[in-house]
């Protein structure tokens, strides 16, 4: 699944990469701009720089100190993170050891160790408990939404809200709102009663 | 790769049609963004909107300053629901743009004012506000904590949809629409 995700990374990569060609970029830099910006040195000590994606996904999902944030498929943790630097406390779940110790690293580097937990296991192994969750964020595709769609129906709590970045559910899930954020579309379901 | 040929089309296409295109040039008029903004902007609902103005106790006496305004909305909202006077200050060109070309459309140009700055930017004059709505980030809202409290007129009303401002903790919490909002009053020097 991880490769699936870069996959879909790469095209992206290619895109911007192209468009830089053909307006005649030095590509490099429209490469540089089209995978994140560059953080602001921060002028605050303590004050830790958000990426605005990601903030602006978790504002999307009403994010607030209450929530405990699942991230399914966690990568680097960088959502947990964030979760747990706008007080929330924060789940992630990597099938690849590799990421699992670079996100468990990013979250003590961040000092937000006591309110995040990396794990490494399967979203789709049903003994990889999600129930927890009051919040699910996934940057997945859409063919695995669907697949997890069953778990986040029955497992989760009714109430429980779900964002996707860029990828819906299919049509056997309609998501409720929508909206862009920078250059992404987020898509977001509430878990509704069974 | 079918994204990848769209792309390309796409861009000549706007290639060719650029010479032509008003949307364009209206584009390259706007001025250069301040600096990359810290957060990207997540609209507030309607709900929310009417009920961080309603904790606030905003009236048309009031002038509300609006702390990273995106289309404007709050401050469009307090003048038509409240009669109050509105300042959406915004860092993205984009927003600023939009912000007054909705107030046009709401007819309220007269009541409202949209700033292109940083709201971090001492320059950038806030202390004319006797309402400041946020919705930011927990931490910016603590970053912005120190200017709020010095340059605010003590009594202002500070509201914050979701979020709260670190150690200074809110004199009221309300809930708008499943948000929590939450309520601060200047205190005296």
């Amino acid at each position: 699944m991880r490769t699936a995700r870069r996959h879909a990374m790469h095209a992206t990569l290619v895109t911007a990469a192209l468009a830089g060609l053909v307006l005649c970029l030095p590509p490099a830099r429209t490469l540089a701009q089209q995978t994140a910006p560059p953080p602001r040195v921060p002028d605050v000590i303590f004050i830790p720089t958000q990426d605005p994606v990601v903030a602006g996904m978790l504002k999307f999902a009403n994010v607030t100190r209450n929530d405990v944030v699942y991230d399914l498929g966690c990568g680097d943790g960088k959502i947990v993170i964030a979760a747990a630097r706008m007080g929330a406390r924060g789940v992630g779940i990597d099938i690849d050891p590799e990421r699992v110790k670079e996100a468990t690293a990013n979250a003590k580097a961040a000092g937000v160790s006591d309110r995040v937990q990396i794990i490494q296991g399967d979203i789709f192994d049903p003994s990889v408990k999600i129930s927890d969750a009051t919040v699910v964020t996934l940057y997945l595709l859409e063919w695995m939404n669907i697949k997890l769609m069953p778990r986040l129906k029955t497992e989760l709590k009714p109430g429980t809200r779900i964002v996707s970045n860029t990828f819906t559910m299919g049509p056997g899930w309609p998501a409720e709102r929508t909206m862009q954020v920078g250059n992404y579309q987020i898509y977001g379901w509430t878990v509704p009663k069974p | 790769m079918r994204n990848v040929v769209l792309s390309a089309s796409m861009i000549a296409a706007l290639l060719v049609f650029q010479p032509v295109t008003g949307a364009h040039q209206a584009q390259q008029t706007l001025p250069p963004p301040v600096r990359t903004p810290d957060i990207l902007w997540v609209p507030t609902g309607d709900a929310v909107v009417t009920g961080m103005l309603k904790l606030a106790n905003v009236t048309k006496d009031d002038v509300v300053y609006d702390l990273g305004c995106g289309d404007g909305k709050i401050v469009i909202a307090a003048v038509q629901q409240f009669g109050a006077r509105g300042v959406g200050i915004d860092i993205d060109p984009q927003r600023i743009k939009e912000s007054n070309d909705n107030a046009k459309k709401a007819g309220v140009t007269d009541r409202v004012q949209f700033i292109l700055g940083d709201i971090f930017d001492p320059n950038v004059k806030i202390s004319d506000a006797t309402v400041v709505t946020l919705y930011l980030l927990p931490t910016l809202n603590e970053k912005l904590a120190p200017r709020l409290r010095a340059e605010l007129r003590p009594g202002t009303r500070i509201v914050s949809n979701s979020f709260e401002m670190g150690s200074w903790k809110p004199d009221k919490t309300d809930q708008a629409d499943g948000r929590q909002i939450h309520l601060w009053f200047v205190p005296k020097r």
